[in-house]
């Protein structure tokens, strides 16, 4: 057992004990002033490892909702565009029932109600090449300028889908098929544009020999809204899906917030409380050393 | 009996002991706050008295004063051994943290200003860029996606290039040090000359054996070297059990291996023996620390930097096999695409040069034109999506990197709680030692005030021993 206690080791010890309380006295102030519980790895290695898995998260599901907002508008827009074009196809019906009483029009009645339809058919086709962002909403995946050409043809790819990315596991179709919704216009198949035509081009035939082409095309029409509303129903359906989407990822954004704070984020109210118990120390240990150093033998003898 | 004025010269001795322990105190109180000063006391011995009339004879024989025999060095060799063994420890621990430590911040994570974040930015803008596909927004989005790309790869190429320059910042310190070694090892060899010289002819050489432990110390928290004390009080001084010092000749090292990061693994930094070219094997403290901290890359236990060199170099090539294989795989139609669209194998986004990964990771597409991001004709951005989920897939940079990231936490962790009980064991032993040879100012004043009475006494006696004189020869028989 060694008691001797020399002027030096007291001045050794007592710079050790200060230099300690200062260094836990300032690394408490650290986190009180930035807030953080973990500055760098070596705070708590585990944590590091988990806060960057969830700061992963956070960032993929800022870009769902990125995604989500994108979808959105594509579906809005071609929710409104399906909905002025079931309009216009029912406007085309009524003229063409109007038509259709075939002994009560004057020829240039027909051809004002073929002018009509004529004028309906741009407005549909205007509609059927609607673009978001420049890029025809109801073409499918295809690059082409215009869904439908002017000859009422579709140019997209059918069954097409555009998707979006709403979350880590599901993605949802942003496009509407043209194809199922005008019509594809092919052999056996003919668009909605094609059926005003017929119509359009009896109701001009003076001779009466077309009439029966009207009726056809009021039936041909009439299937073309039912099918327009199936494919109506679908981006509905996909809309509300999306709307769904964006109320999970708000929730899942707060979710990794909390998470994320609960990791890297310091406790304000125990660091302020630690940092005033370090502060009372550190005081204590300059107090003590004061006393302890100055006085020695020296003092006392005259 | 002793002659009459035998008294005279007992009490003499006593001033001057008296005086030479003074001495002694001041040179003590001088040196209180004196690194690596031992303290001293005055040995003294009390005289016999010298006559020896006849091998019976009867009556008092009173002792002749006092005489300095010498003057003690007050150390303690065990206390000095463990203050250089765990200079050594603390010294190794204290340089292996601070260079974890400088590694780890340099990663900045966690936090906004990491490589992770920077990664999943390029992820996301991945998949901005499958959604903008074949829309009027592309050619914008391409730049900011090409852009992001870049910066994910000179944020790797700059990690790598601190790596190296922190290697070369160690390498050249640890030249530095060498120099240190081979400095202090001829200072100890002057120094055991010169106490050898001085403690031959008699002298006092406590001054300079104070000199030689300070210089020692600082070699074993360079080095981890050890000590054997010779009979004649000369130390010798060993590396890795080859002798750097014998009695007044020293040996020198040199550094050794390769100059720059590159070359770690087949040339590794070691010291060898000036003389033989044989390598020096150093078991502790600062040196032993940056040579481990120089070494190459060895599964992820070898030299910090290296290791971390390396795990740029794993994610410059994970990054660039995964993102390019991705849209090479997705490309089912190519051929005949219009520019920005489905290219498949002849449009990889990232290309790796020669020399290290890290550096030569570079950009391919200069706009849309190059970017790969459907999976049919058209543009149904499903290739972009895919290459964004690439950075949740196992083996992906992004694990690797926290992973990385983790294991440097987890080490400097280590590093830093082994720097603290190296520490506090350096501390102990140091407070030890101040105990055992550092200078009390209690304890010298009360020699000094013991010393001081004892000069007076002793001065007394002279002055008594002058009145019974003068009593004798000036009073005596007269009338």
């Amino acid at each position: 057992m060694n008691l001797r206690i020399t002027s030096q080791q007291l001045a050794y010890g007592s710079a050790g004990n200060m230099a300690t309380t200062k260094a836990r006295l300032s690394k408490l102030e650290q986190q009180a002033a930035s807030g953080a519980a973990i500055t760098k790895p070596s705070d708590d290695p585990a944590g590091t490892a988990a806060a960057l898995r969830v700061r992963a998260q956070q960032r993929a599901n800022t870009q769902y909702s990125t995604n989500i907002a994108d979808a959105n508008s594509w579906l809005s827009t071609t929710d409104s565009t399906l909905t002025a074009s079931e309009n216009l196809v029912r406007q085309a019906i009524d003229v063409t029932t109007q038509g259709a009483n075939t002994g009560a029009l004057s020829p240039t009645a027909r051809a004002a109600l073929a002018t009509q339809l004529d004028g309906i058919r741009a407005d549909l086709l205007g509609q059927a090449n609607t673009k978001y962002l420049g890029r025809s909403v109801f073409a499918g995946t295809s690059d082409a300028a215009n869904a439908f050409d002017p000859a009422g043809t579709f140019a997209g790819v059918a069954g097409g889908a555009v998707q979006r990315r709403i979350s880590g596991t599901e993605t949802v179709s942003v496009s509407a098929d043209g194809a199922a919704a005008f019509g594809s216009g092919t052999a056996g198949s003919p668009s909605v544009f094609q059926t005003i035509d017929a119509i359009s081009a009896a109701l001009r035939d003076t001779t009466g020999a077309s009439d029966s082409a009207i009726t056809a095309g009021l039936t041909g029409l009439q299937g073309g809204l039912t099918q327009m509303s199936a494919v109506h129903a679908t981006v509905g359906a996909n809309y509300a899906r999306v709307t769904a989407a964006k109320t999970t990822n708000a929730n899942e954004s707060l979710t990794l917030e909390t998470q994320r704070s609960g990791i890297e984020d310091a406790d304000t109210t125990k660091v302020l409380l630690d940092l005033k118990t370090q502060e009372v120390a550190y005081q204590t240990a300059l107090q003590v050393t004061a006393q302890s150093i100055q006085p020695t033998l020296m003092s006392f003898l005259r | 009996m002793a002659s009459t004025f035998g008294t005279l010269n007992t009490a003499y001795s006593g001033l001057a002991a008296a005086r030479a322990a003074i001495d002694v105190t001041g040179q003590n109180i001088a040196n209180v706050g004196t690194d690596g000063y031992t303290r001293q006391r005055v040995s003294l011995a009390s005289v016999p008295g010298t006559q020896t009339p006849a091998l019976f004879s009867k009556g008092a024989l009173i002792g002749a004063g006092v005489t300095v025999t010498g003057i003690a060095r007050l150390n303690d060799t065990v206390i000095d051994n463990r203050v250089r063994t765990t200079a050594s420890t603390s010294g190794y621990w204290d340089t292996a943290s601070a260079a974890i430590s400088t590694v780890e911040t340099s990663l900045n994570e966690p936090g906004a200003g990491g490589l992770s974040s920077t990664l999943n930015d390029f992820w996301a803008q991945w998949q901005n860029m499958g959604n903008s596909a074949g829309s009027s927004t592309a050619a914008g989005q391409a730049s900011v996606l090409i852009g992001q790309g870049q910066l994910v790869a000179s944020r790797i190429a700059a990690g790598y290039a601190a790596a190296k320059t922190a290697w070369s910042d160690q390498r050249a310190a640890t030249s530095d040090a060498v120099t240190t070694i081979n400095s202090t090892a001829q200072h100890i060899a002057a120094l055991n000359k010169s106490i050898l010289q001085t403690t031959t002819s008699g002298g006092n050489a406590n001054e300079l054996m104070d000199q030689r432990d300070t210089a020692i110390t600082s070699l074993a928290h360079l080095t981890g070297a050890t000590t054997r004390q010779n009979a004649d009080g000369t130390i010798d001084v060993y590396l890795g059990g080859s002798t750097l010092v014998a009695e007044n000749t020293a040996r020198s090292v040199t550094i050794a291996g390769s100059g720059d990061l590159d070359g770690a693994g087949g040339h590794p930094v070691h010291l060898e023996w000036a003389d033989s070219q044989s390598p020096v094997t150093i078991d502790g403290g600062t040196v032993a620390a940056q040579l481990a901290t120089l070494a190459g890359p060895s599964g992820g236990t070898g030299g910090v930097y290296a290791e971390t060199a390396n795990v740029y170099n794993t994610l410059a090539t994970t990054l660039a096999t995964m993102v390019n294989s991705a849209l090479a795989g997705d490309a089912s139609t190519p051929g005949g695409m219009t520019p920005g669209k489905t290219p498949g194998a002849q449009a990889p986004f990232f290309a790796l040069g020669t020399g290290p990964a890290a550096t030569s990771l570079s950009v391919v597409p200069k706009d849309l034109s190059g970017i790969a991001m459907n999976s049919t004709a058209g543009s149904d951005g499903r290739v972009a999506d895919t290459v964004s989920q690439l950075g949740g897939a196992s083996g992906s940079p992004d694990r690797t990197w926290a992973t990385f990231v983790s294991n440097i936490g987890v080490q400097s962790q280590n590093a830093a709680a082994q720097s603290g009980i190296a520490t506090s064991a350096a501390t102990s032993a140091l407070s030890a030692r101040t105990s055992q040879s550092g200078v009390d100012l209690d304890e010298e004043t009360t020699n000094l005030v013991t010393f001081q009475h004892a000069y007076q006494a002793a001065a007394r006696v002279i002055t008594t021993i002058d009145s019974m004189l003068d009593t004798l020869i000036n009073h005596t028989g007269l009338a």
